[in-house]
Order: C-alpha cells, then sequence, then structure tokens
C-alpha cells in the first residue's frame, strides 16, 4: 500500500502503538497542509515553519490521548491555531503593513492611483493587486478573527469544523466570522476609496 | 420582528446569514423590508458582497513550502526526545528520518540504568534478547551499538525484568539502530523479541563486578559473564529461565565458565561472548 495514502487512523494507531515510522508519515502528509494554513496566518515563511513545528511536537506529546472523536486533521487545526495565538504572545507586537500606510507620502499625503482606462492588459494586475489587498486585510484582522477567516475562506472548513477545531459553540463561531467579515468590509472599503480618483 | 425593531447594527449581525441564505424566512423578510428602507445598509450590504467575493480568492493563492520545513520540524522534536532523554533515561525514539526520503532509520537511543539480579528486579532496566540472524552488536565504538534490519513486516518488542519498555512496529527493510548505554555498576540486561524470539543481552556496568554466585538462571550468568569479563553477552537460547552453574575461577576462559551445561559459549571477533544452545 502506498504510504501516502494510508488512512490517519491507521497511522495514529500504530504511531500510538510506538511505531516512530507511522508518526513520519502522518507528519509527511499533514505538514504542507499545515504550513499553508500557518502561513496564512503568519505570512511569514520563518514563523510559520515554527508554528508548525512546535504545532507537530504538541501533536507527538499528545498524541497517545487522541481518542479519535473529531478528525486528525480538526484536532491539527486546533493545535495549530493555539501554537500561533501562543508564539504570538510571547513576541513583541511586529510592525503590521497598514493599507493607509503603505500610500502615505513623505509628506503625509496620500498617493492616489489612477485607474487605467484601458481594462484588459491591466485586468490581471488589478486582480493580483487586489488579491494582495484582501491578503494584507486579512493580516491586520486580530489573530482570533484571522484564523477564522483563514479556516472558513482558505482552508475551505465548514462552520462545524471551525466550531470543533476551536472548540466553540457554532453559533459564536458563526457570530465571530460576520463580525470579522464586516471588519474587512471597513479595511477593503476604505483601502478602494484611495484607489478611486 | 418588524423593521422598526430591526435596526442597522443588528441587522449587520445578519449579513453572512443572509448571504449564505440560511436567515430563517421571517427574519429574512424582516432583513430585507430593513434593507429596502434603509439606502446606507443597503450600500453596506452591497459592499459585504464584494467582500465575501474577494474573501473567495483566498483559497486560490499559491503558497510554496519552504525546503527547511521538514528539517525544522524533525530537528524541534529532536530537541524534545533528548530533553525526555535527559529527564528519564530508559528509552527514547530519534526521528531524524523526516528530513530525507525513502527507507527512515530509526534510531534508538537507550540510556540503561541498573542491573538485573537474581532475586528480582532493580531499578529499571532492559535486557534486550535478540534471535534473529540479522541482530548485530557493534563494538567498534565507545558504545555498543546494536544494529537490527527486519526481513518482513514484524514487531520488535524490548522489555527488562519481565517489564515492556517499548514496542516497534517495522517495516521490512526498516534498519533499527541504537546504542545500548549502562550507566550503573554492574551489567544490564536487556531481552530483544522478534517474532516469538528472545535474544538477551548484558552490557557490562561502569564497574568490575566480584560476585560470588556460582549458579542461577541463565540470564543471571550472562550478567555476571559480563561483569567478570568486562564484555557484552548475547544469550540466544530457548529457555533463558534455566539454571545452570558455572565458574570465572582459575582464569578460566568464557567458552570455560559454564559447567557441564549443553550450551555452546563463543568468543566472537567483536569481542561478543555469544551462548547459544548446543
Amino acid at each position: 500500500m502506498s504510504e501516502r495514502y494510508l488512512d490517519d487512523q491507521m497511522l495514529i494507531s500504530r504511531a500510538q502503538g510506538g511505531d516512530r515510522s507511522a508518526f513520519n508519515q502522518l507528519i509527511r502528509k499533514h505538514e504542507a497542509r499545515a504550513y499553508q494554513y500557518a502561513y496564512r496566518l503568519t505570512r511569514n515563511p520563518e514563523e510559520a515553519s515554527d508554528v508548525v513545528a512546535e504545532a507537530f511536537v504538541r501533536v507527538y506529546n499528545a498524541l497517545h490521548n487522541f481518542k479519535g472523536q473529531s478528525a486528525f486533521t480538526t484536532w491539527l487545526y486546533r493545535i495549530l491555531t493555539n501554537c500561533f495565538l501562543d508564539i504570538r504572545k510571547k513576541e513583541r507586537s511586529r510592525p503590521s503593513i497598514s493599507l493607509e500606510a503603505a500610500l502615505l507620502t513623505p509628506d503625509g499625503e496620500l498617493e492616489r492611483q489612477v485607474e487605467d482606462p484601458n481594462r484588459t492588459p491591466h485586468e490581471e494586475a488589478e486582480r493580483n493587486e487586489r488579491e494582495r489587498n484582501v491578503e494584507s486585510a486579512v493580516a491586520m484582522l486580530p489573530e482570533y478573527q484571522r484564523a477564522m477567516i483563514v479556516m472558513y475562506h482558505a482552508e475551505m472548513m465548514s462552520y462545524e469544523e471551525i466550531a470543533s477545531a476551536l472548540d466553540l459553540p457554532i453559533g459564536t463561531v458563526k457570530s465571530r466570522l460576520n463580525r470579522a467579515r464586516l471588519s474587512l468590509r471597513e479595511l477593503l472599503v476604505k483601502d478602494e476609496e484611495l484607489f478611486r480618483i | 420582528m418588524g423593521t422598526t425593531t430591526m435596526n442597522q447594527e443588528k441587522a449587520r449581525e445578519f449579513f453572512s446569514a443572509y448571504y449564505e441564505g440560511t436567515l430563517e424566512a421571517g427574519l429574512s423578510q424582516t432583513f430585507e423590508q430593513r434593507l429596502k428602507a434603509d439606502s446606507q445598509l443597503q450600500d453596506e450590504y452591497r459592499t459585504f458582497e464584494a467582500t465575501m467575493s474577494e474573501l473567495d480568492t483566498l483559497k486560490f493563492e499559491e503558497i510554496e513550502i519552504p525546503s527547511f520545513l521538514s528539517d525544522r520540524i524533525a530537528t524541534r522534536l529532536e530537541e524534545v526526545q533528548e530533553k525526555a532523554k535527559a529527564k528519564n533515561p530508559v528509552w527514547t525514539l530519534w526521528l531524524r528520518g523526516l528530513a530525507f526520503g525513502g527507507v527512515a532509520t530509526l534510531a534508538i537511543l537507550g540510556a540503561i540504568a541498573g542491573y538485573y539480579r537474581t532475586e528480582g528486579p532493580s531499578t529499571s532496566q532492559i535486557v534486550p534478547t535478540s534471535t534473529s540472524d540479522s541482530l548485530k552488536l557493534d563494538t567498534s565504538g565507545p558504545n555498543v551499538v546494536m544494529n537490527y534490519q527486519s526481513s518482513q513486516r514484524e514487531q520488535m518488542s524490548i522489555s527488562s525484568g519481565g517489564t515492556l519498555l517499548k514496542s516497534l512496529n517495522l517495516d521490512a527493510g526498516t534498519r533499527v539502530k541504537s546504542p545500548l548505554e549502562n550507566d550503573q555498576a554492574g551489567a544490564a540486561l536487556f531481552e530483544v523479541s522478534v517474532r516469538g524470539k528472545t535474544t538477551v543481552i548484558a552490557i557490562p556496568g561502569t564497574q568490575r563486578q566480584t560476585s560470588n554466585a556460582t549458579s542461577g538462571t541463565l540470564k543471571a550468568f550472562a550478567a555476571a559473564m559480563a561483569d567478570f569479563y568486562r564484555t557484552p553477552v548475547e544469550l540466544e537460547v530457548a529457555d533463558a529461565e534455566k539454571t545452570v552453574n558455572w565458574s570465572f575461577e582459575g582464569g578460566r576462559s568464557a567458552a570455560g565458565a559454564l559447567q557441564g551445561a549443553p550450551y555452546s559459549v563463543v568468543e566472537l571477533d567483536n569481542g561478543v561472548i555469544e551462548i547459544k544452545d548446543r
């Protein structure tokens, strides 16, 4: 059987029995996805790697307690989120990119972007710019809101999965996500105004 | 709930549910009425819809996995393992295989403390017994290193004094490599079992022991021999609990220590003394 497709539960059972190769396979199977989630939260490869490494240490230490009541990935997301929040608490606040600050000239004037009337050749550039702005706006959210936005919109987790991962009632997840989206709306509206003539 | 009771703030709370079509019918109707009556709220909802569309692009972002990620994870896990080993000098496992492709090499770091007495187990210990031909002891370095290569999918268990210390599920071709360290004064015994056969490995302690015992189980003999000759002893017999008599007096060679028993005692080129059924 190809190692790549070994069921999580089988790998976990073997790892719980002391099979280190099974634990290695579990890590290999999930490390890329774990990194992508961590990167979306941190926007920094070094920090994202630290989050993932710390998360797998916690998985290693707690695997004997994992009873399979939730999917392993759900459990891993919870651990990753907690590692991200814990690492952030320990660090000094890092300068975050403000959409407004990026557009301030040395004189303090807001720099205006002129829309090119020839849209077709620049459509792709604009789309990428908008995507970057969305990513930047997400990075400006409070960490907990950021985690929920990333889980839902980037990781494509359901409300139920997010509730399970964060150990929250589903109603709380929905209301917090709505609040996060409203915050993002504010940030992105400001950004759009700055781009208009 | 009428339009007058749903203020703007309340209406905003329903943006997501309305967008996703999960708002219950009654509330949905009220929400729509509120929207119709409030142009500012309409604008806000339109921008909310645009935001939701833009958020959908997040999943398309391509994120490159850094080449150092696997190594970072492996290094971090090793640190944890080393700390655990320092706290509890029994068996811990080392996960260096993570950073490399192909067959993972499992390195079992063992710190053996304690020794086995005929009257009962003392502090900890693991007596490895190996029975497979593919289990070899390497004495070329400062520590004795147990090397084993599984020829098929199998289970290896390592115990001491009847207590199971570690169980490993090995795939075919998995290499197990472990230094066997004994920090105690007297010999330590490990029992390594694979496919129903057990090998006892006695590792001499830090000090030469002078025991007056001249009879006991084969395991006790292996420990005594390791203590006396200051060399590892490998015991591969059908019944390691069988009682035997021995003597090291008169400068006997290892082969001559066991008296009148149906076992071969051979000193191998690497200095290991091997005891087998004749």
